[in-house]
């Protein structure tokens, strides 16, 4: 435990326009949402002596972190990265940046994220792209046309076979992000929606559709994280990093059906549809001493309706297999038990990656939500998944 | 776009030169007796460096399906990918060959099949047994 004051915490948050950025580009959208952190946090630039960066898509780096700390004028840092865990990077990102204030090594950390997926991808060469970047296993998998949506529809697939789990279900956790993102004048999609509507949009591969999938969205973030007792000093209300936790797994699909490599003892816990974000989720909450039903608000990620599903489930706020019946009733939605995703998530609000849940979720311990604040909200979970549902990292906030 | 084709590596081409001569093999740990997919250096259960390509009989049954509303490449019929839990207990990722993708259920008994995709490459496919 470091000591009083020497704490880290989120003390800047910045956040441009999510949506079709056309005459834009990745770098132009990192400075933009890094500028906009310095000025919240109201800090000397000079005193950021850490950055860590995740790469684009198109036109990537190995030391992309290297192109935007020049851009930036961040001349010597004593910590810097960039981060390659796909959209849990950014929870990952605020675990390291954390310990890299409270072991001494740096003063202030800087995590960007910044992406034209959307304006800068040619309409049909999106896929090609996302193979070639080597997201998925390209001699087991890819060859049979797998796809994104196609792995998580595997994963659907399973749920609804194992535990009758519902496409009514998956759609009541879209209908909750649109209703979010309806009283969130920045998010990209904005019109309400029904569950008849998700029902009625079309098949994206069974029993996925378009609706129960994220759109592709250009946008960009950015987080400051340095000690207490400096953000104490800061213009920003600090927001506590309370508990975090990370935990990974596999890429391909067979070794996480069976848990290969697991201790036998061990192997029955995980599955397609159990993932390892309760090994994070366990560590998270033990860290920050609370339980799931102290949390006022969760952002959680949303690639797609069912990886939110099983995050009911593996974060500890049903049992196994109820993750169908948590979404329904309004239970996740403002004013319900655990209101989710309040900025609208991946699926209404846009962007990629998960650096805006970890913003969101912020901002709701500031009380800046606007007409989407949860009422005097004390403990704000947020989490990042990436691969295969196999890459988790998340965070509880708090008030100082 | 075509559909993009595997590279076998040093540990894969015995994998994938048994597809090509249409009798798969997999390996099988000699230690643990664990059935190992895809190829591999060590068992990644025990460890062991004793592993041998053993034939499979080529019978399964879908752990999981999907249906993709359109493929990215040309084939004959709809693209259902799944993942087939081997009998040996091996799962892997395949193409489900059927006209009618509506019959098919988790569970349901699949056949190994072979595709040949190109002069190097014969990929292994099942169909409802
Ligand atoms: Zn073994």
């Amino acid at each position: 435990m470091p000591h009083p004051g020497s704490e880290a915490v989120i003390a800047g948050i910045g956040e441009p326009p999510v949506g079709r950025l056309v005459g834009t580009n990745p770098t132009e959208l990192h400075i933009e949402a890094a500028m906009l952190a310095i000025e919240d946090a109201g800090i000397d630039k000079h005193d950021i002596d850490g950055l860590m960066t995740s790469g684009t898509f198109l036109n990537d780096n190995i030391r992309h972190h290297m192109i935007i700390g020049e851009h930036l004028g961040l001349h010597c840092k004593t910590f810097c990265d960039t981060l390659r865990t796909g959209g849990q990077s950014y929870l990952n990102g605020v675990q390291v940046a954390k310990w890299a204030v409270e072991s001494g090594l740096c003063k202030a950390v800087l995590l960007l994220r910044g992406d034209t997926t959307l304006s800068g991808v040619p309409k049909g060469t999106g896929l090609k792209a996302y193979i070639d970047y080597g997201a998925h296993p390209l001699e087991f998998e890819v060859p049979f046309g797998i796809t994104v949506p196609g792995v998580y529809a595997m994963m659907a697939q399973r749920h609804m076979h194992e535990f009758g789990t519902t496409s009514e279900q998956l759609a009541a956790i879209a209908v909750a992000c649109r209703k979010h993102a309806s009283m969130n004048p920045k998010a990209f999609k904005r019109d309400p929606i029904t569950i008849d509507d998700v029902i009625a949009s079309p098949m994206v591969s069974t029993p996925l559709r378009l609706l129960d999938c994220s759109p592709i969205c250009d946008g960009a973030g950015a987080i400051l994280i340095t000690s207490l007792e400096r953000a104490r000093d800061l213009k920003a209300k600090p927001v506590r990093i309370l508990g975090t936790g990370q935990a990974q797994s596999y890429y391909h699909l067979a070794h996480l059906a069976r848990a290969t490599g697991a201790r036998p003892e061990d192997k029955s816990r995980y599955s397609l549809t159990r993932s390892v974000q309760s090994v994070a989720a366990k560590e998270a909450f033990g860290r920050a001493g609370v339980k799931p039903s102290d949390i006022d608000v969760a952002q959680l990620y949303d690639s797609f309706t069912i990886t939110v599903l099983m995050q009911f489930e593996a974060l500890g706020y049903c049992a196994e297999g109820e993750g169908g019946a948590f979404a329904e009733g309004g239970r996740i939605e403002l004013g319900g038990e655990l209101p989710i995703n309040t900025n609208g998530g991946l699926l209404s609000f846009g962007s990629s990656g998960g650096i805006n849940h970890i913003i969101e979720a912020a901002r709701q311990i500031r009380g800046e939500c606007g007409d989407r604040q949860v009422p005097d909200a004390q403990l704000s979970l947020v989490t990042n998944v990436s691969a295969v549902a196999s890459n988790h990292s998340i965070a509880i906030l708090g008030r100082d | 776009m075509s559909r993009s084709l595997p590279t076998p590596s040093k540990i894969s081409q015995p994998f994938w030169d048994s597809c090509k001569a249409e009798h798969m093999q997999i390996q099988r740990c000699e230690d643990c007796g664990v059935y190992a997919f895809y190829p591999v250096y060590i068992c990644p259960e025990c460890a062991s460096r004793k592993l041998a390509w053993m034939p499979v009989s080529g019978k399964g049954t879908i752990h999981t399906f999907t249906v993709a509303a359109k493929s990215s490449f040309e084939i004959q019929g709809p693209l259902v990918v799944a993942l087939v839990e081997l009998e040996e207990g091996a799962m892997m990722v395949s193409n489900i060959k059927t006209a009618t993708p509506e019959a098919l259920s988790i569970g349901s008994p699949v056949r190994l099949t072979y595709e040949e995709v190109s002069d190097e490459i014969t990929l292994p496919m099942f169909e409802p047994a």
